[in-house]
């Protein structure tokens, strides 16, 4: 990658995060509800950003920066344990892209975009599978008291509340990638010839 | 070759201050309540010693919030939707002195930000993106609202009758302005020489002073009180 792609992505990263950490708060507001739609509102709103990134920076890295530099910001914030979520799922969202042609396929930027974004809104799930209860009250200690983690163990646990966020989540990021490509087309995609205003 | 002896001289340099971010976030979480007020504290007088303007409002802000908070908890049943935005609030509390730190390191300048990363031997992707990062992330505000004036003139504005529009109209300018920000950006560093294969200096001294010193010291210190507590 060269240098103007590494600024190119850093800066749509900022886009990326500044929506995805808005919306993330904006979801407080359906209260216990919120944990099946933390990550889901934030994947609809990203995936421009993300399919203009794929497309106009078409070089291997550019995914994996994407979403290590957001971990790195999280870790810095505090949250430490998403580093390696972000990496992970980064380094997914490069291994789904395939070829370094498929940066110009939709499809396969959606795949793709989906497969990370999957792995980013489990995150509470990866905290509570690798932390486990006692883990999760000693990370966060001033965070989750024990009943609190436990609360969070039983939501991820229950197969029909997984279910429920990981459809809400792939739907989320399938519409988003529809909606990612609507952009692209309309606004970044020069070789579309669009009728002037004369024609 | 080109010597520039007389170097601006910043009164604290990132590198103390991202030291004492990287401290701050190992105890964060772990603190007692009277770290937590030393380390809000120290990250407020840093902040005033960096950008006095930006500290009023930050300082504003985290009463205003500080009050609600305990509003919420003394009248209100914490439950439900309260309860979620009482949680983040409770977040953003306990983050605030990493936070606090974060903007002042949004005030130095994106090449002194890579200067110092570089000076940590970190890969030079790595350098450019923490710092574009870190750089950026505030100047989104402002963009933000140069969109919304933009907008105005245009007699445009968020629609629920019309969702899909009213997301193009605000993240589709977001888009242009990062390429064109990084057009600019990486301009500015090519012309600076970044791809240069020598020894890099900077224009600005970033050798530390008793200062910086002194903030790591302190952030140490802050440290072992939490790990002393916690034995």
């Amino acid at each position: 990658m060269k240098l103007k792609d590494v600024i190119t992505v850093s800066l749509l990263g900022v886009v990326g995060f500044v929506i995805s950490m808005v919306s993330g708060m904006i979801t407080q507001v359906f209260g216990t509800y919120g944990v099946f739609v933390h990550v889901s509102i934030g994947s609809l709103l990203c995936a421009p950003v993300y399919f203009v990134m794929c497309h106009k920076i078409p070089k291997r890295g550019t995914i994996f920066i994407y979403y290590l530099l957001a971990g790195i910001i999280y870790s810095l914030m505090g949250f430490i344990p998403m580093l390696p979520i972000m990496a992970v799922a980064g380094l997914l969202g490069e291994l789904c892209i395939g070829n370094r042609e498929n940066y110009m396929n939709d499809g396969k930027i959606s795949i793709s975009y989906v497969i990370s974004q999957v792995i980013y809104a489990l995150h509470g799930f990866f905290f509570i599978l690798f932390l486990g209860v006692e883990g999760l009250t000693k990370t966060f200690p001033n965070l989750f008291t024990v009943e609190k983690a436990q609360m969070v163990k039983d939501t991820f646990f229950n197969s029909k509340n997984m279910a429920i966020i990981l459809s809400v989540e792939v739907i989320a990021a399938i519409l988003g990638t529809m909606l990612g490509k609507y952009i692209y087309n309309k606004f970044f995609n020069k070789n579309i010839k669009r009728e002037g205003m004369l024609s | 070759m080109f010597v520039d002896n007389v170097k601006r001289k910043i009164q604290i340099k990132p590198i103390s201050i991202g030291v004492l971010m990287v401290i701050y976030t190992s105890i964060v979480f772990f603190s007692t309540m009277l770290v937590y007020w030393l380390m809000l504290l120290f990250s407020f007088v840093l902040l005033i010693a960096v950008k006095k303007k930006k500290s009023i409002s930050l300082f504003i802000f985290y009463i205003i919030l500080f009050g609600l908070i305990s509003l919420v908890s003394s009248k209100c049943t914490i439950s439900g939707w309260i309860g979620s935005i009482y949680t983040m609030g409770l977040i953003i509390l306990k983050l605030f002195p990493l936070w606090t730190l974060a903007v002042i390191l949004s005030s130095f300048g994106t090449s002194a930000i890579i200067y110092s990363l570089r000076s940590l031997q970190l890969p030079i992707s790595l350098c450019i993106g923490v710092a574009i990062f870190f750089r950026f992330i505030p100047e989104y505000r402002a963009y933000l609202s140069e969109i919304n004036e933009g907008l105005k003139t245009r007699n445009m504005g968020l629609s629920i009758i019309r969702p899909i529009h009213s997301l193009e109209i605000y993240l589709v300018p977001m888009i242009y302005k990062a390429f064109e920000t990084g057009e600019i950006l990486s301009c500015a560093l090519i012309t600076k020489g970044i791809e240069y294969d020598c020894k890099k200096t900077s224009y600005e001294d970033l050798s530390f002073t008793w200062k910086d010193y002194g903030i790591i010291l302190v952030g140490l210190v802050f440290l072992g009180i939490t790990i002393w507590k916690k034995l």
